[in-house]
């Protein structure tokens, strides 16, 4: 068995006494590209959320490299869902960039290295988006914004990457760029996604959780049925286009996995 | 007006404190508009009238009633933020028109003819003291010395709180110090444009230069610039007519402002 680089036991968190996410436990392995599903409002923002210390649990323990979230997450980078950003800021692709290399270690008047600025070059150029540095963020379509915000995270140099809907309101042939970019990601660094995009599980991913309050999740991509209608509260077609049957099994005595 | 201002003390005093206004305008005016604080500064300004008021109350120099008053409001404006969930609007309201009627009563509670507040709420350039001159630049040192030394970590902090956060930076000292910065502008501004003008000296300036670049950094320098060009503009013309100086400089730069962004919006269009 390799080693957990997150292992979250327990994890309840509470809105207004409204249990947002219930009794979560949950092991990723490194080196996984770990795909998290569910509705809308079932709690995958929170849960990326309390991973990287931004929402405090009501009770539970989360360990990232078994360090507490406190330092932990400083090995994470953080790619948020666009719809949460401010777009209007005055600032160009580069320096967006460049503040993934912020960290607590810098004191005053604090400027960045050539070592910084070759680092977020060579992204810049792997993610193909080298051409536009100097736009400001805010005219850079939503597949390009993504590929930014991405960029930010991995210059960090982080060792496991968080993801909340990167290809929400993406074309086809930018979602699937974008996994593209993810997939090679995976050989160096752990990856969770959070995403509304079935289709694209079967072909990219290594595993998948389901989350709506609870997280239905074997640590493989096995998922049945029952807990994908449990889950949506109705049924739906995991049969998406190009989904292998192995992520359809209907394997019983699953029910009990929590 | 040069000979003027070689040969009068209080014309002296009036360069300095609106090139002292422009700098901090410049500096904090573009970050609250960028992190939508426009409100919750014209709220601080507001609530530091109670200090003014509680100056003249106990016969202390009313700026220093107002520096209190306008920190206290504004470290317990970002704790009632961070602990409860009401609406950042609602408690500006309050504390708006609350900081108002406390002024108002310790006027009221004195004895005999009542202060003119009148420089207070509106500005008076042309009355600033050696005094006033003297704690304004203490203050501008202050702002500018805690943004320039941090300058990178307060543009990430400024444009992504929680990417800042997962990188380590402590954002919950950001944002009480922002608040504080605030403040110390607000205090600055009091004698230049008066409590109720505040607000448009804050935001015009960085509003125009937000007209001509994408860089936060250039809208800082620019809006200073212009800050500083309008707030001498208006100086002059008050003295040269007699007119208030704090309205004559909101004037000419909200004018300007409005005829600019039309100018650009046109131009971009066609
Ligand atoms: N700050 C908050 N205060 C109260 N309730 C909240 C807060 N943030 C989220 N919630 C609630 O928590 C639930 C989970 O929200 P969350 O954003 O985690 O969902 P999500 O799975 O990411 O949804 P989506 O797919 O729409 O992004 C929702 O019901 C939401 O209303
Ligand atoms: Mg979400």
């Amino acid at each position: 068995m390799e080693e957990s680089v997150i292992v979250i036991k327990n994890l309840n968190v509470f809105f207004n006494e409204v249990p947002i996410l219930k009794d979560i436990e949950l092991k990723v392995n490194e080196k996984q590209f770990l795909a998290i599903i569910g509705p809308n409002g079932g709690g995958k923002t929170t849960l990326l959320k309390v991973i990287l210390g931004l929402i405090e649990p009501d009770s539970g323990q989360v360990k990232i490299k078994g360090l507490d979230i406190k330092e932990g997450r400083k090995l994470i980078g953080y790619v948020p869902q666009i719809s949460d950003f401010d777009k209007h800021f005055p600032i160009n692709v580069k320096d967006v960039i460049l503040m993934g290399r912020i960290s607590d270690k810098q004191g005053f008047f604090h400027s960045y290295s050539q070592k910084d600025i070759n680092l977020v070059e060579d992204i810049m150029k792997d993610l193909d988006i080298f051409d536009f540095k100097d736009k400001q963020i805010g005219r850079l379509s939503g597949g390009q914004l993504q590929r930014v915000l991405i960029g930010r995270a991995l210059v960090a140099e982080p060792e496991i990457l968080l993801l909340d809907e990167p290809t929400a309101s993406l074309d086809a042939e930018s979602r699937s760029n974008i996994y593209n970019i993810l997939r090679d990601i995976n050989d160096e660094i752990t990856i969770i996604v959070v995403t509304h995009d079935l289709s694209a599980i079967s072909s990219y991913f290594d595993s998948v959780a389901c989350l709506n309050k609870n997280l239905h999740y074997h640590g493989d991509k096995n998922i049945s049925q029952e807990d994908v209608d449990q889950v949506y509260g109705c049924p739906i077609e995991l049969i998406a286009h190009g989904v292998s049957h192995r992520v359809l099994g209907n394997h019983s005595g699953d029910e009990q996995h929590d | 007006m040069i000979e003027a201002i070689l040969k009068y003390n209080f014309l002296q005093n009036a360069l300095y404190s609106a090139l002292m206004a422009s700098v901090v305008c410049g500096i904090i005016g573009t970050i609250i508009i960028e992190k939508n604080l426009v409100m919750m500064s014209g709220g601080i300004a507001h609530t530091s009238f109670g200090g003014v008021g509680l100056g003249y109350y106990l016969n202390i120099e009313p700026i220093f009633g107002a520096l209190f008053f306008a920190l206290f409001s504004s470290v317990i404006i970002v704790t009632i933020r961070r602990k409860t969930e009401v609406h950042s609007d609602t408690l500006i309201g309050i504390m708006w028109a609350m900081g108002m009627a406390v002024g108002i009563l310790f006027i009221s509670f004195m004895q005999g003819y009542p202060p003119d507040m009148s420089s207070y709420l509106f500005g008076d350039i042309l009355t600033v003291t050696n005094m006033d001159i003297n704690i304004m630049l203490i203050l501008v040192v202050i702002v500018v010395f805690a943004i320039t030394s941090l300058f990178n970590q307060w543009k990430s902090y400024l444009f992504d709180e929680e990417f800042s956060y997962v990188r380590g930076l402590n954002t919950n000292f950001y944002e009480y110090f922002l608040f504080i910065l605030i403040a110390l502008t607000v205090i600055v501004l009091i004698r230049v444009t008066g409590i109720i003008l505040i607000i448009a000296l804050l935001t015009a300036p960085p509003a125009i230069a937000r007209l001509f670049t994408y860089d936060f950094k250039k809208t800082i320098f620019l809006a200073i610039i212009f800050g500083a060009f309008f707030s001498l503009s208006g100086l002059w013309l008050s003295y040269l007519f007699n007119i208030p100086s704090g309205a004559t400089i909101i004037l000419l730069i909200g004018i300007t402002y409005f005829v600019l962004a039309f100018l650009t919006g046109k131009l971009k269009r066609s």
